[in-house]
Formats: C-alpha cells, sequence, structure tokens
C-alpha cells in the first residue's frame, strides 16, 4: 500500500521527531511512504478565522498536492489537520463557491486517516515494554477535533495499550487543553487558564503525557514547563515508535 | 440592556484578563458551571433517536436530527413567518413587524401608552435585552419588573445579564442578600437561598397582581397553529402571560417551527441541554388571547416579530452541512458559554 504522508505544518516545523516516528510506524506497517513536497498548509488558521476565500487558497495548493500523489491514502500524524481535510475542505469549498474543489476535497477525504485511526486498520508489531518503564504512568489527552469531530477515541488508548502503556483515568483527559489555534494567540490568559485547569486534575504519578495533536500537546507542554513539572509530553507516534521491533 | 454596565471603551483581551484574575468570580462561575454541567450529562443520557429497524440512536443523533430541521425551516422562513402571522391574526392577535430594535420598542411603547401601562412584569426574554427595551419604558414613566429571579436580581444591581439562561451565575447568595437590602429594602435579610426566595416571591407577587402589561419572549413560534411557546422553572412566565390584561410577546423572526412534531423535537433537547433537566417545571403555550369561558389569560395578545439584521443573514452560502446560513443552525439551547464550553468554565478560577 502507498501512503502519501501529509507531515502538517507543526510536525513540520516543531515536531520533526514526530514525523520521522510517523514514517517509521508506517513503513513497518507495510506501506511505502511518500511526502508530496508540493503540499504547505491545510489552510485552517484562515478558516477558523472566518477567512474563507484565503484558506481555500492555501487548501487548493495543499489538496492538489496530495491529490497529485497518488498514494492509496494519505495520513496525518493530527486529529485537527485531518479534520480539515475531511470535515471542513468540503464546507470550505462550498462556502467559497468551488464545486469542483468540494468534489475533490470529498473523494481525498475518502482515503484520508489520521494515524492512530490508520494503524488501528494496519496494525505494526509492538515490543512489550520493559517491567520499570512499563510501571511508569501515561496519561492520554483527548483532542477536541479527533474526539468530537473525527469520532476517535478508541484507537489511540488501545495503541498505548498494545505497547504496554495503559493510560490512567484521568478526570479531564476529554477536555479542552484551551490552545485552539489562533485562539491562544488572540485571548492568551484564557488558554492558559484552560490548559492550568486541565493539568490541575493530572494524577500526580503521570510521568508521561501523550495525544495526537502536537498542537494540543505544545501547549500543555509549555504549561507543565511553567509550573515546574517534571511530566514529559509526547506524541503517540513516538512512544509507538520506541516499540517498534529492530529492523 | 437592563443595567449600566457598558462595554464602550473596552477590549474583550482587557475584559477576560481581569475576569480571569478574579478570583471570586471563577468560584462562583465555576460552581454553576461545574452542576449544569453533570446535569446535562445525565439528561442527555436518557434520551435517543428511534430507527425504523428497532434500533435507538444517542442524543447526538436527536441533535443531528434538529439541525436538520432547523435547516428545513430556515430555508422556509418568509412563508412560515406568514403562515405564523396568519394564525394570529385568525385569532384576534395584534401582529407587529420589526424591522429594527427602535421599531420593535416603539411597538411595545405604543402598546403601553394606548392601555396607560404604568406597571410592566417581564418574563426572561434576551430580545428585549438586545432591544435594550427597559430602558425606553422607563423613560416613558413605566416602572418595569423583571421577574425571572436572575433577571431581578441583576435588574435591582443594575447589572446585565452573565448568560441567557443563568443571567446572575456571577454572583453568589451572599451578594444576592447585599442586594435586597441595599436595593429591594429586605431589611437585613438573612443570606439562605429559602429565606432570599421568600422575599423574592412576596415581592414580586405583588407586581404580578398589580401590573398593568406583561411582557414575555418566545422560545419557539409554531406556525401550525399559530402558538408561542415558553419555556421557565420559576412559573413568573406563566404569571406575566396570564394576570396583566394586556400580554406583548416579542421574539426574533428565527425563533419559528413549522409544526408541533417540530416543536417537540427541540423540546425535548432545550432543557436536557441548557438546565440537565428533561422538561422545564413549565411549558406554557399561549393561542390567542383569553376566550369566552377561559378562566383566565390576558384580553389582548400582542405579537412583535423582530428582524434586527437577523435577515442579513438569510440567504448566505448553504453549508455543506446541511444547515443554512452561518449563525441560523442554532438550537437556543444555551450550552454555549453555559457549561459547552471550558472556556466559560475557567473565568476566575
Amino acid at each position: 500500500m502507498r501512503v502519501s504522508l501529509f507531515i502538517t505544518c507543526l510536525v513540520d516545523m516543531f515536531q520533526p521527531e514526530v514525523g520521522e516516528a510517523t514514517v517509521k510506524l508506517l513503513r513497518a506497517a507495510g506501506c511505502e511512504v511518500s511526502v508530496p513536497l508540493a503540499q504547505t498548509c491545510c489552510g485552517q488558521p484562515a478558516w477558523n478565522s472566518g477567512f474563507a476565500h484565503e484558506a481555500a487558497k492555501v487548501a487548493r495548493t495543499t489538496l492538489a498536492a496530495l491529490e497529485a500523489d497518488g498514494g492509496d491514502a494519505v495520513v496525518v500524524p493530527a486529529g485537527s489537520c485531518a479534520t480539515m481535510v475531511r470535515v471542513f475542505w468540503p464546507e470550505l469549498f462550498e462556502v467559497v463557491g468551488d464545486h469542483d474543489a468540494r468534489i475533490r476535497a470529498e473523494a481525498l477525504g475518502k482515503r484520508t486517516y489520521e494515524l492512530s485511526e490508520f494503524l488501528a486498520v494496519h496494525p505494526v508489531p509492538l515490543l512489550p515494554l520493559l517491567p520499570e518503564a512499563a510501571a511508569q504512568e501515561v496519561a492520554y489527552h483527548h483532542s477536541c477535533h479527533m474526539l468530537r469531530e473525527l469520532r476517535i477515541e478508541n484507537q489511540p488508548v488501545d495503541l498505548l495499550g498494545a505497547a504496554g502503556c495503559s493510560a490512567v483515568a484521568w478526570p479531564d483527559d476529554r477536555r479542552c487543553c484551551g490552545f485552539g489555534g489562533l485562539f491562544s494567540v488572540k485571548l492568551p490568559e484564557t488558554s492558559v487558564a484552560m490548559a492550568d485547569e486541565k493539568l490541575d486534575s493530572l494524577p500526580s504519578d503521570v510521568a508521561t503525557l501523550v495525544g495526537s495533536d502536537g498542537s494540543c500537546l505544545m501547549h500543555l507542554r509549555s504549561r507543565l514547563e511553567e509550573r515546574g513539572s517534571t511530566v514529559r509530553v509526547r506524541h503517540l507516534a513516538e512512544i509507538l515508535a520506541e516499540r517498534l521491533p529492530p529492523t | 440592556m437592563s443595567g449600566t454596565h457598558s462595554l464602550d471603551g473596552t477590549k474583550l483581551r482587557d475584559r477576560q484578563r481581569d475576569a480571569i484574575a478574579d478570583q471570586a468570580l471563577g468560584n462562583k462561575v465555576s460552581r454553576g458551571v461545574d452542576i449544569f454541567a453533570t446535569r446535562k450529562a445525565g439528561a442527555m443520557a436518557q434520551v435517543g433517536v428511534s430507527h425504523h429497524d428497532g434500533t435507538v440512536g444517542d442524543a447526538d443523533e436527536l441533535r443531528m436530527a434538529a439541525r436538520a430541521m432547523r435547516a428545513r425551516t430556515i430555508e422556509r422562513l418568509p412563508q412560515l413567518l406568514e403562515q405564523f402571522a396568519d394564525n394570529l391574526l385568525a385569532m384576534g392577535v395584534h401582529v407587529h413587524w420589526a424591522a429594527d430594535a427602535r421599531a420593535a420598542n416603539d411597538a411595545i411603547l405604543d402598546i403601553a401608552k394606548s392601555i396607560g401601562a404604568r406597571t410592566v412584569v417581564k418574563g426572561k426574554s434576551m430580545a428585549t435585552e438586545e432591544t435594550a427595551l427597559n430602558a425606553d419604558l422607563e423613560a416613558a414613566g413605566c416602572e418595569v419588573v423583571e421577574t425571572d429571579l436572575g433577571e431581578w436580581i441583576i435588574q435591582l444591581d443594575h447589572d446585565t445579564p452573565s448568560h441567557i439562561i443563568a443571567p446572575a451565575v456571577h454572583l453568589d447568595r451572599h451578594d444576592i442578600k447585599r442586594i435586597f437590602d441595599e436595593r429591594a429594602d429586605a431589611g437585613g435579610i438573612g443570606h439562605d437561598p429559602e429565606v432570599l426566595n421568600a422575599f423574592a416571591r412576596k415581592t414580586l407577587r405583588q407586581k404580578f397582581l398589580h401590573a398593568d402589561l406583561g411582557i414575555s419572549g418566545c422560545n419557539l413560534a409554531i406556525a401550525e397553529t399559530g402558538s408561542i411557546l415558553l419555556v421557565e422553572n420559576e412559573g413568573n412566565g406563566r404569571m406575566c402571560t396570564t394576570l396583566p390584561r394586556v400580554h406583548v410577546a416579542m421574539m426574533g423572526m428565527e425563533r419559528i417551527v413549522e409544526n408541533w412534531a417540530d416543536a417537540n423535537l427541540v423540546l425535548n433537547l432545550l432543557a436536557r441541554s441548557g438546565t440537565g433537566q428533561p422538561l422545564s417545571s413549565y411549558t406554557n403555550i399561549i393561542t390567542g388571547p383569553r376566550r369566552p369561558g377561559d378562566g383566565d389569560g390576558p384580553e389582548e395578545v400582542h405579537v412583535v416579530i423582530m428582524d434586527n439584521g437577523r435577515s442579513r443573514l438569510w440567504g448566505m452560502p448553504q453549508r455543506v452541512s446541511g444547515v443554512s446560513p452561518n449563525g441560523w443552525p442554532c438550537l437556543w439551547v444555551g450550552v454555549l458559554g453555559a457549561h459547552g464550553c471550558s472556556t466559560h468554565a475557567v473565568v476566575g478560577r
């Protein structure tokens, strides 16, 4: 199976290790991975701010790049960007009156998957954790778009379990982290207060906080650091890639 | 607005920063938010959609059905409003079409003047908050009394509602005791909720009995029967719409539903989402003025159908989700800001 990787802005610019881990996982799942270089952004910041035409301009570029790559599937290591492609692109193109792009976006959306969703049906062999590492508590952050738009809930948690790190119960694991894209820039005080409130209920024995959206993780990581916490924040792909057998 | 809490010259950025820093405010708001959220989860778990094959979908499916109904309704907005108005007129209800806030308030001021109204009692109405009706009525010499408990408290305090279904969620019982003492001559009343409630009940009862005009909002306008539907929990809405000789209902023009089946769909969600109740304590259905032989009800009923910018959204590009213009699919359940949105919950914590 040929997979086109939609790397996303944040992974490309800030978290290349997540991109590397994603490629390792996809290859371990038996896929041939390509990264179409003409891709840019999904257009979400502009779309969320009400700039539909500007968002469509950006989205068209990435749509064309992913289409031209001709993969059997598009995989995205970010729930938020996967949501943009699958849920909001058709709406966006319709709003700006680009019916052709809407039809193309719908077709692409049908073969676009968030990473954990893809791995749930294209399994990778994962080595069990060493006992001392398995004793470390892990919590999972369910991000808004993945949970509430794509309805992806069990897949990442099941994958964590398969890697030997069962997520602990966290009362606010489904609560918004407060990042919200440009929201964090426009109303930073509220954004930060939301992250702090979410983190307040994180069980004290948690050593690692895992999620599937680099944007949420960036926000939560900065708050944890600010609060003097030693909790490590990691993308699910990094955890899983470490459990792959040596090649 | 009922109060003097002006936003002029302030910035959202500054207001949210100040609110976040206000620990006491945060404690009050978060308590309310948490209670609502817990109750909603319980109430929503009780409903679903029955499928033809015998399976049952969850509350989200019900929400999607309501969204689709709203889209269908809004597409036919002009026809449905006409049908609604025709049914009202056939029952002898006066219909006032108001293009903007000024026209809506003027229509109500004319009614007040024509009946020589001195005391006006109001059920909770966000449409009249939108038009700042109270200030206009007071300028015309009327005593205006908000009768929803939360609305009354903030009216006494010259404040504005902090939320559509919980207008006084930013105040606790100690604040309310102070307001009653200072603004309503409660005479050193205690701060137990029962005592505060009893004082409000006793005071407001006299206002209901002596009011010349009752003004209400409108949760739903049912086109097929020309009915106004009002949900509330205190009975004040029922008294505002039955005790005074004249009743005026003010509605935004998007409040319309075609028929009772559609109204039922909204009712299934409204109180569950808003307050976590299967149904509010009172569901008032007003279909025309008092008829011969009726035990109570107003002799004269007016409905003000207000546009005030709403029609500018009508006809904007269709959204693919099947919902008409941006902003219209709102189900009016009051979740946003109350407890559906954690931005509201963090104020002050």
